[in-house]
Formats: C-alpha cells, structure tokens, sequence
C-alpha cells in the first residue's frame, strides 16, 4: 500500500515536471534538452533554505523565483539560437548546473548531498506522512493543470502555437516571437522548479546525482509518450512510464541477472520510444487536428 | 482605375530610396528603388534571382537594408521590426500560403487580430471577414494544415485583412494554384484594393498581374531595371521577350499544383 502512495507522489511530482517541459515542447516547439536544471535550481533552492530554518512558504516562493529567473536569464542567449543549436545550448545548460551541484561544496555539500530537509508545513498543516504528502502534491499538480491549462487555451497559448508553426508568419502579424519564446520558456521552469521543491521536500535527501541528463530523457520521454501540445498528455505520460519502470521491479529475474535490471530499463524504455516512433508517433493523447 | 490625388498628384504611400540590403555577406539588393502611392497595385516582376523576395522582406522589416531608405507615409520605418510595422498598416504574405497549420481557420483569423485591441474588436473583425470570404465560413473549425492550396492562401489574404492594412505585400501569391483559382485570388486583391488598400506583388509569372497593375516594376539583379504602367509593361517587346517568357511561340503556362483542389 506504502507502495503504491510512494508511486503516486512519483508520478504526480513528474507529472508537474512532464507538463512543464510541455508547455515549452509541445505548444511552443522549444526542444529543451536542459530542463532538468529547473528542477535542480527548485529543489536545491527550497532545499538549503528550509535547512537554515526558513518556512516552508518562504522557500516555496524563493526557489520558484529562482527558476524563473534562471530561466530568463538563459532564455535570452539560448532562444537567439534557431532549433538543433537551441537544444545543444540547454543540453550544456544542464550538464553546467549538474557541475555546479557538484563542485560548490560550500552552499550544495557537492556529491554528500542534503539530507535532512524538513517535510513541509504551510497553514498550519504538516504534510509529515505518505497520505498527507501525496495531497500537497495532487494539490500541486491539480494547481499546474488549471494554470497551464488556462495558459495554453488562452490568446496567448494560440500565439505560442502559432510561433511553433511558423515563426516568421507569426512576426508579420505583429507578434514578437522572441518574447512568446521567452515567456513560455520562463514558465516552463518556474513549474519544473515547483516540481523540484516537492521532489527536495518528498526525498528529505538531494544530492547532484538526481539532476543527470538522465531525467531530462525520462521526462521527455513522458512528454512524447502522452502526446505532447495537448493537456493530459504529460499526465497520462507520467502515470504510463512511472509504472512500467516501477513493474519491472517485480520482474522475477535469476538472481545473477540482477545486476542487469538498470541496463534492462534502460533498454526497454529505447524500445519503448522506438515502438512509438513507428506506431503512434503522436503519443497517447493526440493533439486535435494534429496527423 | 482612381488613385487619390493629393496636391501635388497621388499621395505617395511607400517609397523605397536606393535600398541595399541581403542576406549576411551576400548582398541582394545593390541600390533598388520603387514607389507605392496610396490606392495603387504595384506590381513587381523579374526572373529568379533578381531579388524580388528579397525586396519584400526588406520592405516588411525581416531584413534590415544596410544603405538606403524605406519610407512609409513619409516616415522612415527601415530600421523598424516586422511586428512595428503592422501596427503601421503594413501586411505580408509570404510565399508558399504560410498559414499555421495547426491551428484553425478561426484562430488563424484571429491571430490578424492584433493591432485591434479588446477581444470584442477582434470577434467582430472576425465576423467581417468571414462574411466576406464564404469559402472560409464553412471551416472556421477546420485545421487550416487541411485546407486546399486555394483555400490557404485565401486564409492568408483575408489574415492580412484582419490587421486593417493600408499596404499589402504579397510574394507570389498565384504560385502553385490553379488558373480557376489564380483567377479568384486575383478578383479578392482588386476588391480589396478597391476599397483604397494598396498592394505590392512580386510575381515571377507577371502576366495576370501586370493586367490588374496600375504600375509595375522590372527587377533584375538587385537593380530596377524599367518602370511603367503595367499595360505598357505588358506591351513592352524586352519585357515580353525576356521576363514574360515569350519567344514568339505563344505564352508560358503556369506550373500547376496537382495536390491543389477546388
């Protein structure tokens, strides 16, 4: 049962993260192979503050400042950089992050990590145990959707779309293209920081090793298994992927093939972007009037 | 065929001084000069190469000109972003029908919409136009990536619309359409013209517009080569043997689009 609750968190925490990278993938056509920096900037930034006895609220607010500022602040180099080179600049983005989790021993404890981040508390509520934990995040990711969702339906989330398809068509109808690039790529990574909090918070221990290039691919993965550009995409991503590398765990394997299980993963999830290459290139979820 | 007249003969509307501009190092553009007075088609031929294109994006503002002077109203506007000169009356449309293919016929109307200010302006504007584009009401849920060539580039004519242009630049817009539809497309411009919107048209194949051009240009390696009216041009023995494509056997046809319907 234990099991199951720590699933969900998992999956809702991916899920903020999946539908973050969405709004930049799937509506605007950013191809962010760095994202996963966003992620580390909320967790660490929630992370050390909380350790030097900040609330929980404060720090909440400072590490999605954080990320949103990082992120412009990237955006304005990387986004001047047309496709392939824009994914190479964040891809690099990425690794320097990791670097910096890693080498600045004074403020990240480097490769020793945090442990011992306080579990939440805001409004008097103290999300200590699996049930209440899994709350604050449905809550968090009930919260993403609606303002998201909201974001992507609006006139600007048609603009984005439309930058997406034609940059140049979208400039002559008075639209600066730069600036929908930029706004989407800020909001995208004030939600991955958000998903970094919980993650920081949920863990209660974050050291470099859980900002690897590794989770940018699971969670882009997550983006194009359930259909990227359209709104439950992401979740049903989340909840498909996290449970088909959670299964595995219960493979009955030889035991000297154990050793073998990560590798194993690793490779299913190769087949598994390959199969839907040729059979759903659109994901599970298609976006409408998208072929 | 009314053009207003000013004081001093028709209001000049757009002026392009001695233009030089390009793409990087490559320099398209070596001192072009044209003119657009309001209520006027202008029409501007020439073979590839010759930087006819070029001259468009320049004009709009996707290329700066490194020499030279665009003028819009009187007013130098070279320097200015596309998305500033909309909001000066300026439209373009692209070659190749770019309409967002992902989007709908209605969204893609709206996304005309936006020197008009409040959603109300827009929803009426839209209305408008859709009352004036029949082909387009039926769709408006359509995916405009579904559309027929034809059908497209109406959509991206009556998105030019929708930003209240007073100056219309079109870069081919018969490119790949049926006669049938090339013949509608045209009747669409001089409608809109006639309502006092002036149009610039670069075609390659010049014939049909150079009829309905009061004035036409001769472009040829980043120079302007010949101006006149566009009868004259038509009538023209050079323009008809080197840029017309006629050798005395008979006129060029126009490539057809096999996947264009309707």
């Amino acid at each position: 049962m234990d099991l199951l609750l720590h699933l969900c968190v998992v999956i809702a925490i991916y899920s903020i993260f999946a539908m973050s990278l969405n709004l930049e993938v799937g509506y605007t056509g950013l191809f962010n192979f760095g994202h996963v920096a966003f992620l580390g900037i909320g967790a660490y930034t929630s992370a050390i503050l909380s350790l030097a006895g900040f609330p929980f609220g404060m720090c909440l607010t400072a590490a999605l400042v954080a990320a949103g500022l990082t992120g412009l602040l990237l955006s304005i180099p990387a986004l001047r950089l047309q496709g392939d080179y824009f994914g190479i600049a964040t891809l690099g983005f990425g690794e320097i992050l990791r670097l910096v989790f890693q080498n600045e021993v004074w403020l990240t404890k480097g490769p020793m990590g945090l442990p011992g981040i306080p579990k939440p508390e805001m409004l008097g509520v103290r999300f200590e145990s699996l049930p209440e934990y899994l709350g604050l995040a449905v809550i968090a990711v009930l919260l993403t959707y609606l303002i998201l969702g909201s974001v992507t339906e609006s006139p600007f989330g048609r603009a984005l779309r439309a930058v997406r398809d034609d940059e140049t068509a979208a400039e002559v109808l008075g639209k600066n293209a730069f600036a929908f690039k930029t706004r989407s790529f800020v909001i995208g990574s004030i939600f991955a920081g958000l998903a970094g909090v919980l993650w920081a918070h949920y863990t209660t221990f974050i050291s470099p090793s859980d900002f690897t290039l590794n989770e940018t691919i699971v969670v882009l993965l997550i983006v194009v298994l359930g259909g990227k550009g359209t709104r439950p995409g992401p979740v049903v991503g989340a909840i498909a992927l996290i449970f088909l590398q959670e299964s595995m765990r219960f493979l009955r394997l030889p035991p000297e093939w154990t050793r073998y299980l990560g590798p194993l993963q690793q490779m299913v999830f190769g087949a598994l972007l390959v199969a839907l290459m040729v059979f759903r290139p659109e994901g599970l979820i298609r976006e409408k009037g998208r072929k | 065929m009314n053009v207003p007249q000013g004081e001093n003969g028709p209001v000049l509307l757009l002026e392009v001084e001695e233009v030089f501009a390009g793409y990087g190092k490559i320099e398209v553009l070596h001192g072009t000069s044209i003119r657009v007075r309001e209520g006027e088609i202008v029409c501007i031929i020439g073979p590839n190469g010759s930087g006819k294109s070029t001259l468009l994006k320049t004009i709009v503002g996707l290329l700066k000109p490194t020499r030279g002077s665009v003028r819009l109203s009187g007013k130098e506007v070279g320097r200015l972003d596309p998305q500033e000169k909309v909001r000066l009356g300026m439209a373009y449309i692209p070659q190749g029908r770019n309409v967002f293919p992902s989007l709908t016929v209605l969204e893609n109307l709206q996304m005309g919409g936006v020197s008009l200010g409040d959603a109300g302006a827009v929803r009426r504007a839209v209305e408008e136009v859709l009352e004036e584009y029949p082909v387009l009401k039926g769709r408006v849920r359509a995916q405009a990536g579904n559309l027929s060539g034809g059908e497209k580039q109406i959509l991206a004519l009556a998105r030019a619309v929708m930003t209240r242009p007073r100056l219309i630049l079109l870069d081919e817009p018969s490119i790949g359409l049926a006669p049938r539809i090339i013949e509608e497309i045209y009747n669409r411009l001089q409608e809109i013209n006639r309502r006092g919107v002036s149009l610039a048209i670069v075609e390659q194949n010049a014939r049909k517009a150079l009829a309905v051009a009061h004035r036409g240009y001769v472009l040829d390696l980043g120079v302007t080569r010949l101006e006149d009216t566009g009868a004259h041009l038509l009538d023209n023995e050079e323009v008809r043997m080197l840029y017309l494509g006629e050798k005395g056997n008979g006129p060029e046809q126009e490539p057809q689009d096999p996947g264009s319907r309707r």
